[in-house]
């Protein structure tokens, strides 16, 4: 392995002190399902590694008041078991129940999901259309990052590992008359990044029909958690159709911006697909016709 | 041979005898084992697909921190070429490389870290050269030589009957056109290799099919007379039809003799896909003639395969194709050719099937749209031309009275009424699709001969020693029963050496499903010889005469006198003392004549398999998603030795050809493989597997141990066609091209 220190931290400011010494050399792990294979393939490097997951702090997936808080150690299979989050924001349970195999579920972390920056990422763009934002603490102080502003490129974080600890994710409570949804499309039924995912969250008011509110995030579409906000915008109607939800999907396979893999497919087909499974899913959110 | 009807261990589902090792973890890979004083050799590989070498520069390498060695071509003590049927692939490259992946240099270091990363120091310079990257590109006037006498490797033909004239005059003509993909065997294992060399010998333990054609080849290249090199067979972590020739082991072995000192070589997972032999990708052009009764009158087969950079096992591959390519029916008239080329691909080699699936996916997908243009069902279409006894193949063998292809279609059938199909919904559909088979057994109209010796000692235990190890498919556990059935113990106490160059014989290789036939047939007589010798002398033992002496297993007596008896370790022991050792032994090779190199008819095979399998598939009609709900797999296996072990065997076949139809593709662009390792390589998953119903048939073949046959490639043949023709019953599309992935499927109901 080509990293020369692991240290485990107890502390937030244990954790800090170490990057802080190391003076960009380290780097925070915390599930390191990524990480591990990225050191070993030296698309990164470290030589310290900060182990943020013993941090009492960073442990805990909770409602607090107007949000919902998810430590940085949290892991997927601790959100997809969740009550909280099934009851409240199901969509973040269902793609974290989607991630890898049991295994990889057991140890990586959502924050990770994160700050891996790959545009695929299951618990992340639910978090993105659950308007996310992150809690990112340096020994410069701390700042809040709206998680669509977390990417720079893919597989490349605004978050600086080797300085910064990413300590919570928190999002509003969707509450009630919200809805959510995720879906995903896939070369197999586990251990596959998707071909495509999506998360939809939908706030209608009262009985009447209408869509106050509508947040789809798609991925891996565009270089980070994609969110068709066309589409938005044209749910975000009085009156809800069949017409309306085709309209709004064909609106978001048109903004996405896939491209031709050999592995995920050609174009037409990844854009196609956005425009089916987000009709569908749709279609079964609203429960019409 | 005999068809006891007392059988106490045939036909049972003993434990297997490598279960225990395998499940606590004590059974040893090549990977586990570790010698003092060990050093680990790493392949430094071409990057390039096709190139000219101008320079090897390992000077670099050569002075990184604990490198001990940098080998090239110029280190290797023997002959610089491999290749079992046709010598045409140096085990490090010296003029030239042919493939991305292809070794030039063995880096030898004190750890695997320091090896490593003396490979990023390695200099190579080439001249590129043009690739070739397509069996037609290869063929092309003009084209590359990417050998010496040009890049067609093999080409064969086949004809019974007047099949032009024949297909004139057919009333229903189906032509089309096949596509399958190449494939990886991903076993689980890492491929490794352990190599030491002392005053002159060197012994090598790697997992092998064939370990004496490994020792024979490695031998040669190592510049050593064979009895001075000993291949030992580790356990073996998967093979599919792989594990032969140029593994890790060679490497190890040829690092080991220049250095003087133990050697590891452990490929990774990258390594593994890039560098190891793959499943020819096939075009086939396959024309069939039927009159409206739906009697098959003609096929005409055209089959060109993408044989990669060197032969490997492309003959074998094509002879299996040659023989089988008219599937499992009664066809009066057939004409074929098939071409092998070479290519800048990955090496094409022997897979589970070796080239069967490939053809199978061609001929059933055939039989499939033939009852569609008929009406007629598809199981019916199949029962009226199905092979039954004295059926005549289209190599011209006239079959024995074991084929139970017909149980086969009639019993899945059956089991497909029962199971139904359940109603389409707003989004899917739901057919179940069918596909037979035939398969002959052993290697193709050439000797394959199979041994087995068994040892008896003093406190009257048995030893059998086999030359090849168990893949995972269960031989060791089923040569344990032959033997335990004739020697009357039970399995447990028939110890078996496996695969030892040093102490096994020479029982041919570990493919085409020849292991319970041929090898089997070898340990019967083998145990049958040690009983006869043992008999013999407990007759002399006991003053009576051999016919009167019966065996239980543990001692002799004479039928008359109660009271009277000699137990086997009394025997072993008077035997030991007169300097007699008691040995049996046994060879068994079956019978064949070779094929008309110009018509390919001949009889290749001793016996065939048969079998019938079915899918029932749910096609998502807006996403072209395929998921298969249900399978049913019948095989005529002659006799089931171990009948779970043929059930496991049949549902790892359905894992296999699920991955074949559906999901699994190496992709490559110019030769280079795009993201190689498992990430990306959709083999399926647990939650991908259906349910499966095992069917076991058993139409005894008279030559085979107490009739059994074989199973390992069988499940695997029908299996993708199956699934292929249950997407077209439920949705109506007809994928010709392998795998059917989600896109290819949403294509085809584009207008």
């Amino acid at each position: 392995m080509n990293w020369k220190r692991y240290e485990r931290a107890s502390d937030l400011n244990g954790a800090l002190t170490l990057l802080d010494r190391a003076e960009g050399t380290g780097r925070v792990i915390a599930g390191g399902t990524d990480l591990v294979l990225q050191l070993g393939q030296r698309q990164k490097s470290a030589e310290l590694l900060v182990d943020v997951t013993g941090i009492d702090e960073l442990r805990g997936l909770c409602a607090s008041g107007a949000w919902i808080r998810i430590g940085a150690a949290v892991t997927h299979r601790e959100a997809a078991a969740s009550g909280l989050l099934r009851e409240e924001a199901a969509v973040l349970a269902e793609g974290c129940g989607m991630v890898g195999s049991p295994q990889i579920r057991n140890i990586a972390t959502l924050m990770g999901n994160v700050i891996t920056a790959q545009p695929a990422a299951d618990a992340a763009v639910p978090l993105t259309a659950l308007g996310a934002e992150l809690r990112v603490v340096s020994a410069a102080g701390e700042r809040w990052v709206p998680l669509e502003e977390a990417y720079r490129g893919v597989g490349e974080s605004a978050i600086d590992a080797t300085r910064e600890v990413a300590t919570e994710i928190r999002f509003r409570r969707p509450g009630a008359g919200a809805k959510t949804r995720f879906f995903r499309l896939a070369r197999r039924k586990a251990l596959a990044l998707p071909v495509l995912n999506g998360a939809v969250c939908l706030w209608r008011d009262g009985d009447a029909g209408r869509i106050r509110e509508a947040r789809i995030a798609l991925g891996p579409v565009a270089a980070r958690p994609f969110r068709a906000r066309q589409a938005e915008a044209c749910l975000t109607s009085d009156r809800i159709t069949a017409a309306l939800l085709e309209e709004a999907a064909r609106l978001a396979a048109g903004e996405a911006t896939p491209r031709t893999s050999l592995i995920r497919g050609s174009e037409e087909y990844r854009r196609a697909m956005i425009r089916l499974y987000l009709t569908r899913t749709l279609w079964e959110m609203l429960d019409i016709g | 041979m005999n068809e006891k009807s007392c059988c106490e261990v045939i036909g049972r589902s003993v434990r297997r005898v490598d279960s225990q090792g395998k499940l606590t973890g004590k059974a040893r890979y090549a990977g586990d084992i570790s010698v003092p004083g060990m050093l680990h050799a790493r392949v430094f590989r071409s990057d390039r697909p096709h190139a000219r070498i101008l320079a090897i520069r390992t000077a670099k390498a050569r002075a990184s921190s604990g490198v001990v060695a940098v080998l090239t071509h110029a280190d290797i003590p023997g002959k610089n070429v491999i290749g079992q049927v046709k010598p045409d692939q140096q085990v490090l490259c010296a003029e030239k490389v042919r493939f991305v992946g292809d070794p030039v240099a063995l880096v030898v270091a004190e750890t695997e870290a320091a090896a490593e990363a003396a490979l990023a120091l390695m200099e190579v310079d080439y001249a590129d050269l043009p690739g070739v990257f397509t069996p037609e590109e290869a063929l092309r006037p003009g084209a590359p030589k990417i050998h010496e006498d040009g890049n067609l490797l093999e080409e064969h033909a086949l004809r019974k009957g007047d099949p032009e004239q024949a297909l004139a005059g057919a009333e229903v003509v189906i032509r089309t056109a096949y596509r399958t993909q190449m494939v990886e065997h991903a076993y689980l294992e890492p491929e490794a290799g352990v190599a030491v060399f002392e005053n002159g010998r060197a012994t090598v333990w790697m997992p092998s099919k064939y370990a004496h054609a490994d020792q024979r080849e490695l031998a040669t290249v190592l510049g050593l007379a064979p009895e001075n090199l000993r291949v030992v067979n580790t356990t073996i972590g998967g093979c599919f039809g792989d594990k032969v020739s140029l593994s890790a082991g060679f490497f190890a072995a040829l690092a080991a003799v220049n250095t003087g000192r133990p050697v590891r070589t452990v490929y990774s997972r990258e390594e593994s896909f890039i560098a190891t032999r793959k499943r020819h990708p096939f075009r086939i052009d396959y024309t069939l003639g039927a009159s409206r009764e739906g009697r098959l009158v003609a096929a005409k087969i055209d089959i060109l395969a993408d044989a990669g950079a060197y032969s490997a096992s492309s003959p074998t591959v094509l002879f299996k194709a040659l023989i089988h390519a008219a599937g499992p029916y009664d066809i009066p008239h057939v004409g074929m050719k098939l071409t092998f080329a070479y290519t800048n691909n990955p090496v094409g080699g022997s897979m589970r099937g070796l080239g069967v699936p490939q053809t199978a996916f061609a001929h059933e997908s055939q039989i499939d749209l033939l009852a569609r243009k008929l009406g007629m069902d598809p199981f019916e279409l199949r029962l009226k031309n199905a092979m039954r006894p004295g059926s005549v193949t289209a190599t011209g063998h006239g079959l024995g009275d074991s084929v139970g292809l017909v149980e086969t279609i009639e019993r899945v059938r059956r089991e497909v009424a029962a199971i139904g199909t359940p109603p389409a919904t707003a989004t899917k559909r739901y057919g179940w699709g069918i596909a037979s088979m035939f398969y002959g057994i052993g290697q193709s109209a050439r000797p394959n001969p199979g041994r087995a010796r068994i040892e008896v000692d003093e406190e009257g235990r048995f030893t059998l020693f086999i030359g090849i190890g168990d893949v995972g498919q269960g031989s060791s556990t089923a040569m344990s029963q032959i033997a335990a059935e004739v020697l009357g113990r039970p399995v447990e106490e028939i110890r078996i050496v496996a695969g030892d160059t040093a102490s096994c014989p020479d029982s041919g290789v570990t493919a085409a499903s020849r292991v319970t036939y041929i090898v089997g047939n070898a340990v019967h007589m083998a145990a049958e010889d040690l009983l006869t010798q043992m008999r013999d002398l407990a007759a002399g033992f006991l003053r009576s005469a051999p016919g009167k002496v019966l065996y239980d297993g543990k001692a002799f007596r004479t039928v008359e006198g109660a009271g009277r008896q000699v137990s086997v370790a009394e025997v072993v022991r008077s035997a030991r003392q007169k300097g007699g050792e008691l040995c049996g032994t046994g060879v068994f090779d079956p019978s064949y004549t070779p094929l008309d190199p110009e018509t390919g008819q001949g009889e290749p095979m001793g016996t065939y398999a048969y079998a019938t399998q079915a899918a029932l598939v749910g096609v998502d009609k807006e996403s072209g998603e395929v998921e298969v709900l249900k399978f049913v797999a019948c095989h005529d296996v002659g006799r089931a030795v171990n009948p779970k072990a043929v059930e496991g065997q049949i549902e790892g076949a359905v894992s296999m050809g699920l991955g074949f139809s559906l999901s699994e593709e190496i992709l490559l662009q110019n030769g280079r493989m795009v993201k190689p390792g498992f990430s990306q390589y959709f083999l399926p998953t647990a939650l991908d597997m259906p349910e499966i119903r095992s069917l076991i048939a058993e139409a005894p073949e008279a030559t085979g141990p107490f009739g059994a046959k074989g199973v390992g490639e069988p499940a695997l043949i029908p299996t993708a066609p199956a699934i292929v023709n249950a997407i077209h019953a439920a949705a109506g599309v007809r994928i010709t091209d392998l795998p059917a992935t989600a896109e290819k499927v949403w294509r085809l109901f584009r207008p």
